[in-house]
């Protein structure tokens, strides 16, 4: 009780009073400063103060680097870039590549977030072209660099020249130099695609591993198979900018086309596959098994002899198949200038049912012919399932094919040929392929 | 042999040329306090030697200076013949500083140990030793595993004394080894000074409780204000003369009182009772005429020595009136 | 050598008894516990980095603390406390005591920063082995699939717990797998610079009072490790005067002034490891091991200096008055 003696009242009083004083005086000053948003241009991440908050560190600028990169990433976390708040950013990015000059995912990330997301490609690459400067021998971030210039900014010199630097990387990877070289070519994709998946085949034949070899070869001829429909749809533009409101009518016209004619380079699959068998069985291993190429196009003797002239003179055979990875894929390159061969048993065949967008149906007219019978077997089975249906319904067959369908009929046969329908026997053939046997389903009716 | 010798041993300090004195600054010109001015001291083997003052004598300084705490502004001094510093020497000596300060968190034994490591003692060695002067000194059992935080002042005295004979030292130094302790710890320090004595070892000790040195020193130097004002054995100092006589009668007349206060120094009525003081042996022969004639009963008669206290005194204050002057600083 | 090492575990002894060294030990285990989740923060590729570089940097600078806060009173209460009276009257050499209070202070040191590296490493072990990957390929190779909550989950979690303090330990052995390879020389090469800050530590504890003590000890700290700063900023006066050759007068004293210093000071960063530890072989290999390389004339120079230091220290101790 003593404590409440008048002096020590009257001395609390005072005191929150002036704590009261002092209170609403800073509450007024805070308020002010929460108005001015630009904080973050304005201290410690101007130019010199990085420098400055370095030496200040004490020799633990790893942790204030760390520190920074976790503000950075949190700033833009969630709620992605807008166009106000990109600068700030991109200081702290600045400012944090200059305490610790060594972190390459700033770098990239940086480039990600400030470049490509954020739509400033220019200061993307400011920090990536810091980033080649402090860090000369790695290749990660020239190639983001080569990666922006070709894709996004459609820059491809600039492009090829982020890659030559990132090519003389100490830790360049092998597919690198390949890459840079796409850049020249207008296909480059396709190069890359083929290439990768080539890498993974002979990866897996080299260690036995069959899931892998079984995939890599199916994305391989996958690729192959692609880089020869782009080449084939080039020419498809070509022809129908000559001869305009006109389709091909069978796969042999496009042959005419300069994209054709004048020479294109292009992976020949057969003589890729007859390479590598070779090269196996001169390495004492097991070639390729029938097995193995059974759904692909099988090399031909010729193609097997081309492959051991070619095995004999231009190799010093290296110990390992994935070291030759560059040569195999050099030497299946030929020059056509006919159409390309197919990689799968089956050559390229025009399919008038998907010259035009149909109703969900793709544009891809071009195709392996055991895919056209297969989209010939398909229809015919549809429609007799639809005749099948109608007669359940209607209680009798209809008359003509228009009937069945809500649209008026006007499919094109993928043969180029005629569909044939008995409204009698209520089946449906095509007059190109007039004894198709359908696989065993629902019984179509009466026989006819 | 000479165990301690100090030659024209001096420790001046010099002040601050500013300091704040009585909340004034003050400027110091060669403001110097002598705390020892040109001590020559022998101790000889064996011998208790007690070094007496009042405070501020400069008895500390000369004991610090001695076990190498302190170094002095000119002068040397010697252990056993061998300069100072000399840890062949330290190995034969123990010490105990006033007012000791120990580790209190050590425990009574672990305390003990650690010096005697510091002895170079061998492991056996110290277990034995420690045993023997926690019976030496008195310290109770459960002593040795408390840690000295809980020591009182007696017990902490004990068992500096205790690290102070942990190696069995010819020369054992003590700064006022009774400071703080009531009567029976001081007899009981008495005891052991008079035990080592007998021993054969040497005892220099400072002390202001001249009672008691008085009774156990074989030989003094007192110090006053850093001079060295006596110095000498006790009995040479204080002669066996006696002094004056103490006498105490009773049922006295007053005619004999006024005849006994002619030739008696000091007076003092006490109820029936007289206190004389005579200071001749004529007047204790006035005093026994008087009271055989009847004249009043005698109680007691005590013949008076010189103390060492008187002694003491009469030293210091007859020293303080002739220093007047101020002495300027010696070089180093 | 006995005597030195009676007056080390004194000071060892008096030195555990400190609270300060549990506030701090405990401190540097909540750091490093914080900075596991700090990691999951971050979408660094770069495994465990900030753990690493989070972890390493507080080993050396709470190490730096306790060498401060322990050792600015070691010398400067003996005095006080005049406990130094009984230790001086005995055979031992002044010099002698404060080489033990040296090394008393430098195993109080030392045994705290191996503990937060046991600590450390073994966090490091035990993220290692319950990464999801690491789960995932162990549950699978066992053929057992497993939810969060099932006990196989937690028994799995307790086991590596224990697995990894045992590494731990055994790190400090030179035990080393690839998530901890060389960060033991990282934490070898902070310890002695630790021996060099100890030193001047008691040196100044031996004639500066213990707040003193501290500020000295923390600008020698700080102007250690800005060292290689030190010399650039007399690049910086010679650029301004176009070349050495050009330096006049005061610049001149400056510049010759301002290289004496930095000849003169503990160059600490030297023995700052932890770049080299997290970049490791940064120049050639995609995914580093960090590669350490320990230089045995650096060690040396950081063992003679505190060996200077401590000299200093005798010399100051020697000449002291004790009042």
């Amino acid at each position: 009780m003593k404590f409440l003696s008048w002096r020590n009242i009257v001395y609390l009083v005072v005191f929150f009073c002036c704590i009261g004083f002092t209170v609403t005086q800073q509450l007024k000053e805070m308020k002010k400063v929460s108005l001015t948003t630009v904080f973050f241009d304005k201290w410690a991440f101007s130019g010199r103060s990085a420098d400055m908050l370095k030496k200040m560190s004490l020799g633990y600028d790893l942790v204030l680097a760390d520190i920074l990169w976790l503000r950075t990433i949190q700033s833009f976390g969630g709620r992605g870039m807008s166009q106000r708040d990109w600068k700030p950013v991109y200081y702290q990015f600045d400012a944090l590549t200059d305490i610790d000059p060594s972190m390459e995912s700033a770098y990239s990330f940086g480039n990600m977030v400030i470049g490509d997301e954020g739509g400033h490609q220019k200061e993307g690459l400011d920090l990536i072209n810091k980033g080649m400067k402090n860090l000369p021998y790695r290749y990660r971030v020239p190639f983001e660099g080569m990666y922006v210039s070709n894709w996004t900014l459609n820059n491809r010199d600039q492009a090829r020249w982020y890659g030559r630097v990132a090519v003389k990387a100490l830790n360049a990877p092998d597919w690198l130099p390949r890459m840079v070289a796409y850049l020249d070519i207008e296909a480059g994709q396709y190069f890359v695609g083929v290439d990768q998946y080539l890498g993974n085949f002979l990866q897996g034949l080299a260690t036995e591993q069959d899931h892998i070899l079984t995939l890599g070869l199916s994305r391989l001829i996958d690729a192959i198979d692609k880089w020869n429909l782009s080449v084939m749809d080039k020419a498809l533009t070509e022809f129908e900018t000559a001869h305009p409101g006109m389709e091909p009518k069978q796969i042999e016209d496009l042959a005419q086309t300069d994209t054709i004619k004048s020479g294109y380079k292009i992976i020949d699959s057969r003589r890729m596959l007859a390479l590598v068998d070779t090269i196996q069985r001169r390495l004492k291993k097991d070639g390729l098994s029938a097995d193995l190429i059974k759904n692909y196009a099988i090399p031909t003797k010729a193609d097997f002899d081309w492959a051991n002239s070619v095995t004999t003179k231009s190799f010093v055979l290296k110990t390992r198949l994935t070291d030759l990875q560059n040569e195999i894929f050099n030497l299946s390159i030929i020059t056509k200038n006919d159409l390309p061969n197919s990689p799968y048993p089956s050559a390229y065949v025009w399919n008038p049912m998907f010259a035009k967008p149909r109703s969900g149906m793709p544009e891809q007219p071009i195709m392996n012919e055991a895919k056209r019978l297969e989209t010939l077997t398909s229809m015919l089975q549809s429609f007799n399932d639809e005749i099948k249906n109608f007669k359940t319904r209607e209680n009798r067959l209809p008359n003509n094919l228009d009937e069945i369908f809500d649209t008026k009929f006007v499919t094109p046969e993928p043969y180029g040929g005629e569909w044939l329908y008995d409204n009698k026997t209520g089946v449906v053939k095509s007059s190109t392929h007039s004894d198709l046997k359908l696989p065993e389903g629902e019984p179509t009716g009466e026989q006819g | 042999m000479i165990i301690v010798e100090t030659n024209k041993l001096s420790k001046i300090y010099t002040h601050d040329f500013i300091d704040i004195e009585h909340g004034r600054l003050k400027f110091n010109f060669m403001r110097n306090t002598i705390a020892l001015n040109k001590l020559d001291l022998q101790v000889h083997e064996g011998e208790s030697f007690g070094l007496l003052g009042p405070n501020g004598a400069g008895k500390s300084t000369t004991i610090k200076i001695l076990m190498g705490i302190l170094f002095p502004t000119s002068g040397s001094a010697m252990l056993m013949g061998k300069p100072l510093g000399n840890t062949q020497v330290k190995s034969k000596i123990g010490f105990l500083p006033e007012n000791p300060f120990f580790y209190d968190y050590l425990k009574g034994w672990e305390f003990l140990d650690f010096y005697g490591r510091l002895y170079g003692m061998p492991k056996k060695q110290r277990r034995q030793k420690i045993e023997e002067l926690f019976d030496l000194v008195r310290l109770p059992a459960h002593a040795s595993n408390l840690p000295l935080k809980g020591y009182s002042k007696g017990m902490l005295q004990r068992i500096g004394l205790a690290q102070a004979l942990l190696n069995n030292p010819q020369l054992v130094i003590l700064d006022e080894p009774q400071s703080g302790l009531d009567p029976l710890g001081r007899k009981e320090i008495r005891d052991i000074i008079l035990s080592l004595k007998s021993q054969g070892k040497t005892v220099f000790f400072s002390s202001h409780i001249l009672s008691d040195a008085e009774m156990i020193c074989d030989k003094v130097a007192i110090l006053n204000k850093g001079e060295l004002v006596a110095c000498g054995e006790l009995k040479e100092l204080l002669s066996n003369k006696v002094r004056d006589y103490e006498a105490v009668v009773t049922e006295i007349s007053p005619a004999g009182v006024d005849k006994l206060k002619k030739s008696a120094t000091n007076v003092v009525f006490h109820e029936s009772e007289v206190l004389l003081r005579l200071n001749s042996e004529e007047a204790v022969r006035v005093l026994l005429q008087t009271v055989a004639a009847g004249d009043g009963r005698l109680i007691s008669l005590t013949p008076r020595r010189d103390s060492l206290e008187e002694f003491f005194i009469r030293k210091v204050t007859n020293r303080s009136e002739k220093q007047t002057t101020k002495v300027k600083a010696t070089k180093k | 050598m006995n005597k030195v090492l009676a007056v080390a575990l004194n000071t060892f002894r008096e030195a555990v008894r400190n609270k300060i060294l549990y506030f701090l030990l405990l401190f540097s285990m909540l750091i490093i516990g914080f900075s596991t989740f700090l990691s999951d923060l971050s979408i660094n590729e770069a495994q465990n980095k900030l753990i690493k570089d989070i972890g390493l940097s507080s080993i050396d600078f709470i190490g730096f603390l306790i060498a401060v806060l322990v050792g600015i009173n070691l010398i400067y209460n003996e005095i006080e406390r005049r406990t130094i009276y009984t230790i001086v009257s005995k055979p031992i050499d002044r010099p002698q005591f404060i080489w033990g209070k040296y090394i008393g202070l430098l195993i109080t040191v030392y045994v705290n920063v191996l503990i937060m590296s046991i600590v450390f490493f073994s966090v490091l072990y035990f993220r290692d082995s319950t990464a999801p990957d690491a789960i995932q390929k162990h549950f699978q190779d066992a053929g057992e699939t497993v939810t969060s909550s099932s006990f196989a989950y937690y028994w799995f979690h307790v086991k590596a717990l224990f697995i990894s303090a045992g590494k731990g330990i055994a790190t400090i052995f030179g035990y080393s797998e690839q998530i901890t390879h060389h960060l033991m020389r990282v934490v070898g090469m902070s310890m002695i610079s630790l021996a060099v800050i100890t030193a001047f530590a008691i040196l100044y504890s031996t004639f500066a009072t213990p707040t003193l003590s501290a500020v000295y000890t923390f600008l020698t700290f700080i102007i250690g490790t800005m060292c290689n700063d030190i010399v650039r900023y007399a690049d910086t006066i010679a650029k301004n005067a176009n070349g050495v050759e050009n330096l006049v007068g005061v610049a001149y004293l400056k510049y010759k002034l301002v290289w004496l210093g930095a000849l003169l000071v503990p160059n600490l960063e030297l023995f700052n490891k932890r770049r080299d530890a997290v970049y490791g072989m940064w120049d050639v290999m995609e995914n580093p091991i960090p590669n350490v390389p320990i230089d045995g004339v650096t060690i040396a120079y950081g063992i003679v200096y505190a060996i200077g230091v401590m000299c200093l220290a005798c010399l100051v101790f020697n000449r002291r008055n004790f009042k």
